[in-house]
């Protein structure tokens, strides 16, 4: 097995623990939209394993991109709208998220119906859009925590973790995505460095997950 | 075209890092910002919640000690005054002649225990809140002032109005609370107070030439100033201080006539 899939079994396992973390304090979140959160959590470790297998055993190479195009990436984007929708439900920024899902998915349907062949490898505009209005909440989100009157109890706040884990991540592996076959034809050191780096973050966004259900209080 | 994208893709990683630090010092300093201005007001809430208990104490400690002199009075001493009468009447009437002197000790034992506990009746129920005027107080708390020899606090009146004992004793304390201000922190040489009437309205004003503060930035000084503020507030008044660095301090107290009388 060669070190690029051992890291992406790797990140399976450590989306798999950070599963196990929120299943483990399901009790502290069951009352509240968190529970959703773990089953997110559930559902991206069963389609990571489906990727995989598809991809490394049965040799599926389009099968395995199609399901993280058509499902995964949108899954993932969905989910983080409506949760920053139910953390805003009574506050004046609850609308920001509700626009983004809007804009998200008319990249999306455009990007499906029009340009269906391109994928996560062809890097679809949808993709980056995504990208860019989840970072763009993350930010509305610390913005408003660094204002707002929770600041001193941010170690307690599930979302801060959550936004910090998502900032983190897309702030950081947004360049990889959006020049990655231009670094894989003529960089290719500079490739492989920024490939590990884009799977360090996504571990620590696992982890501060973890930290998320460990630490927070969900309201 | 790859050379520019490769440098396009370098700044981007170059711009990332620099809002990823910006975004943590704002935090940071903002963190530290929010915890400084918490443990202030913790603290002032506390050395608020602390005035308050001992106005508290002081106030129940007052009334346990008119109650006991009361009780003196009415009760102790009544008895004491009637068993004098009824040993002055045996040793008026003569029945035992030979008990003549015990009598008469005995006479002078309960009245000298009269006294005693009319002298500390009266110690316990003298109330000079009750028994002197506003201005009586305040040329008294002046004298302790003039008597530091720090300053000379003068006090000038023209109120002739009635007001209650709460009112009477809540411009005292403001008062109080001035003169001691301007004595530990204004270096003033001279404090003029004025209590004058105006439409039937109180106006109290007191004045020092002291070296001023800036009134946005008291510090702990702010517990007694928005004590003052709130027993003004509590009669329904109005406050204004105003100070300015080397111009002194300038205290002005509106009491409406209607509230004068609060109990």
């Amino acid at each position: 097995m060669k070190t690029y899939q051992l890291v992406q079994y790797g990140l399976v396992i450590m989306e798999a623990i950070a599963f196990l973390i929120a299943v483990f304090h399901w009790q502290k979140v069951k009352n509240s939209y968190w529970k959703w959160f773990v089953v997110y959590l559930g559902i991206i470790v069963l389609s990571e394993i489906a990727g995989l297998t598809l991809l490394y055993h049965f040799k599926l190479v389009w099968s395995s991109r199609n399901l993280y195009t058509y499902f995964v990436i949108p899954l993932e984007f969905l989910f983080f709208f409506w949760l920053y929708f139910r953390y805003y439900e009574n506050r004046s920024a609850r609308y920001w998220p509700l626009v983004g899902a809007v804009i998200y998915a008319v990249a999306a349907l455009v990007n499906f119906i029009f340009y269906p062949h391109t994928n996560i490898g062809l890097f679809p505009f949808s993709y980056m859009l995504g990208i860019i209005l989840v970072l763009a909440l993350a930010i509305l989100f610390f913005y408003q925590l660094m204002v707002g009157n929770e600041l001193l109890g941010f170690k307690y706040n599930t979302m801060f973790w959550v936004s910090l884990g998502l900032l983190i991540f897309y702030l950081v592996s947004s360049p990889y995505f959006g020049l990655r076959q231009l670094l894989y034809a003529k960089y290719r050191d500079i490739f492989w460095i920024y490939y590990y780096i884009q799977f360090g973050v996504n571990y620590l966004m696992y982890i501060f997950f973890c930290i998320a259900f460990i630490w927070g209080k969900a309201r | 075209m790859g050379e520019s994208s490769l440098n396009i893709f370098l700044a981007f990683i170059s711009v990332i890092l620099v809002v990823f630090i910006i975004g943590i010092t704002l935090f940071v300093s903002q963190y530290r910002r929010k915890k400084l201005q918490y443990e202030q007001e913790k603290t002032s809430i506390a050395k608020k919640h602390e005035l308050e208990l001992l106005n508290i104490q002081l106030q129940a400690q007052e009334q346990t000690m008119q109650f006991i002199g009361r009780e003196i009075h009415d009760s102790v001493a009544q008895k004491l005054t009637l068993a004098a009468i009824y040993t002055q009447k045996l040793e008026y009437e003569n029945q035992y002649p030979g008990m003549t002197g015990r009598l008469e000790s005995i006479s002078s034992v309960i009245n000298d225990s009269l006294h005693e506990l009319r002298d500390l009746s009266k110690t316990l129920t003298d109330n000079k809140m009750h028994d002197s005027s506003l201005e009586e107080l305040l040329s008294a708390e002046c004298e302790r002032v003039n008597e530091t020899g720090i300053c000379r606090a003068r006090i000038t009146t023209s109120f002739e109005g009635m007001i209650s004992v709460t009112v009477k004793s809540f411009l005292l304390r403001i008062v109080q609370e001035f003169l001691q201000n301007s004595l530990r922190h204004s270096e003033a040489r001279m404090i003029n107070v004025t209590i004058e009437e105006k439409e039937g309205d109180l106006y109290l004003t007191a004045f020092d030439n002291g070296k001023g503060f800036d009134t946005k930035n008291v510090g702990s000084k702010g517990i007694g100033l928005s004590n003052m503020e709130r027993r003004v507030h509590s009669m329904g008044g109005n406050f204004q201080l105003t100070s300015k660095s080397g111009e002194g301090t300038r205290l002005e107290v509106r009491i409406p006539e209607e509230n004068l009388m609060t109990k």
